[in-house]
């Protein structure tokens, strides 16, 4: 008895095609948007999908050298992570496309300086520096975002204001 | 290779679907015209096609705030193209191409064919699957990267009431309650030896009714689904192997001692 019939039971995320209201016949190039955003959890995606939209675009030799845009690969990963790892309460990173076609996500706030290089699926470098003491920090990070999302916690604390209280 | 002799058996199991699939970065160059010479691969056993809308890139990850970030975000052209079905004569069998993914099923159907097992249905899968990574490597210079890999058990148990639950499910105790419908799902992180993750554990029950909304039942699906240690395919067969241990271990504990004696447990 298979009730489902008419459906592989495989990914059952899968969505149809996407066809926009005018499908466009002529081969001219128009600026379309080049990321999709479905039901978006993140206040910190609905920011940015301007901007993700602006890097996958860029032309090559952006840079004035040989830069090419940031990948679908790579801009796709990001995305992931930045679902994951908004706080609302936070602003959301800056996003740098790198002339490589990877992208990095900065944050500079509360001494804090942290630097996420998405270098591709599953393929992730991020560096923290902190300012207050001089320390550095580096991860790879694959899948688990857990010590990245630590580190984003972490950028909330108002370590000035704690270090003043303590001081008196 | 044979069954694991640790693993619960039943000699009339409730299964209805496996599936075995790999998710892979995308084939360059590919397009529609390429597809008649993958289907040639395959045509002798799966002689049937059908077009379905192609899957988007999906990852498991872990960890941050957002515990139900999903695959949301979609980057790139809008898809185009299509995941095609290579089906066997009987509909029993079929494997699901696209520029990014193949996966296997097997499912029951109106003729009712003898499951294979796990151990025919991933042998076959990594005989096909190692077919296509010779043709995508001699036609498109592509060494086949594989960056997930799900393995899926999905059971049909039928019922004559969905307040039967507690008779079938270990984990539900519903009491006197007359059930409607039901429909619950939960994950369960999976970790390696050195404590990281690199899977999930899907369960999903489901109360559901025959085409004709005649009889009713009960789906359990179990879904395993992350990212292979390695990008070949020997890796994701041993991803397989261990995700489907885990779900038939899983069904093992999550269904009543009632239920295995209806299934013909034979251990």
């Amino acid at each position: 008895m298979n009730v489902q019939t008419q459906i592989s039971t495989a990914y059952q995320d899968e969505i149809p095609n996407y066809r926009s209201e005018d499908d466009f016949i002529t081969t001219i190039t128009t600026a379309r948007p080049q990321v999709r955003v479905m039901n978006p959890n993140s206040s910190w995606f609905k920011e940015l999908e301007g901007r993700f939209n602006e890097l996958t675009s860029l032309p090559r030799g952006w840079d004035g050298y040989n830069g090419i845009p940031v990948s679908f690969s790579c801009a796709l990963f990001a995305g992931n992570l930045i679902e994951r790892l908004c706080v609302n309460s936070l602003p959301a990173p800056q996003l740098v496309p790198m002339s490589d076609g990877t992208i990095r996500l900065e944050w500079h706030m509360n001494q804090f300086d942290i630097e996420v290089d998405v270098l591709g699926i599953y393929d992730v470098f991020a560096c923290r520096t902190d300012l207050l003491s001089d320390e550095e920090d580096e991860i790879e990070v694959q899948m688990d975002f857990t010590e990245l999302s630590n580190w984003i916690s972490e950028l909330a604390t108002d370590r000035i204001g704690a270090l003043a209280q303590v001081g008196g | 290779m044979q069954r694991p002799d640790h693993l619960p058996d039943f000699s009339n199991p409730p299964l209805d679907e496996v599936v075995l699939g790999v998710q892979f970065a995308p084939v360059p160059g590919y397009t529609s015209v390429h597809s008649l010479k993958v289907w040639e691969l395959f045509q002798n056993e799966f002689p049937k096609i059908q077009e379905h809308p192609v899957l988007e890139p999906q990852f498991e990850t872990f960890g941050g705030a957002n515990v139900q970030a999903g695959p949301t975000i979609h980057v790139g052209a809008p898809p185009a193209g299509s995941r095609l079905w290579f089906l066997s004569d009987d509909e029993n069998h079929l494997v699901q191409f696209q520029p990014s993914r193949f996966t296997t099923n097997w499912r029951r159907q109106a003729n009712p064919q003898p499951y294979p097992r796990f151990e025919g249905l991933s042998e076959a899968f990594e005989n096909n699957i190692s077919k296509l990574a010779q043709h995508l490597a001699s036609e498109f210079s592509y060494d086949m990267e594989i960056n997930q890999a799900e393995v899926t058990y999905v059971n049909i148990i039928p019922v004559e009431e969905f307040s039967e639950a507690g008779d079938w499910f270990e984990l539900w105790n519903g009491g006197e309650i007359e059930i409607e419908g039901l429909s619950t799902s939960f994950n369960e992180v999976i970790r390696g030896e050195d404590g990281k993750p690199f899977a999930r554990l899907n369960h999903r029950i489901q109360s559901v009714f025959t085409v004709d909304g005649k009889n009713k039942a009960f789906s359990l699906s179990l879904s395993f689904k992350g990212k292979p240690h390695g990008s070949d395919v020997s890796s994701a067969m041993d991803f397989l192997k261990f995700g489907r241990d885990a779900i038939v271990t899983r069904f093992g504990k999550i269904t009543t001692e009632k239920a295995h004696q209806h299934w013909g447990r034979t251990e």
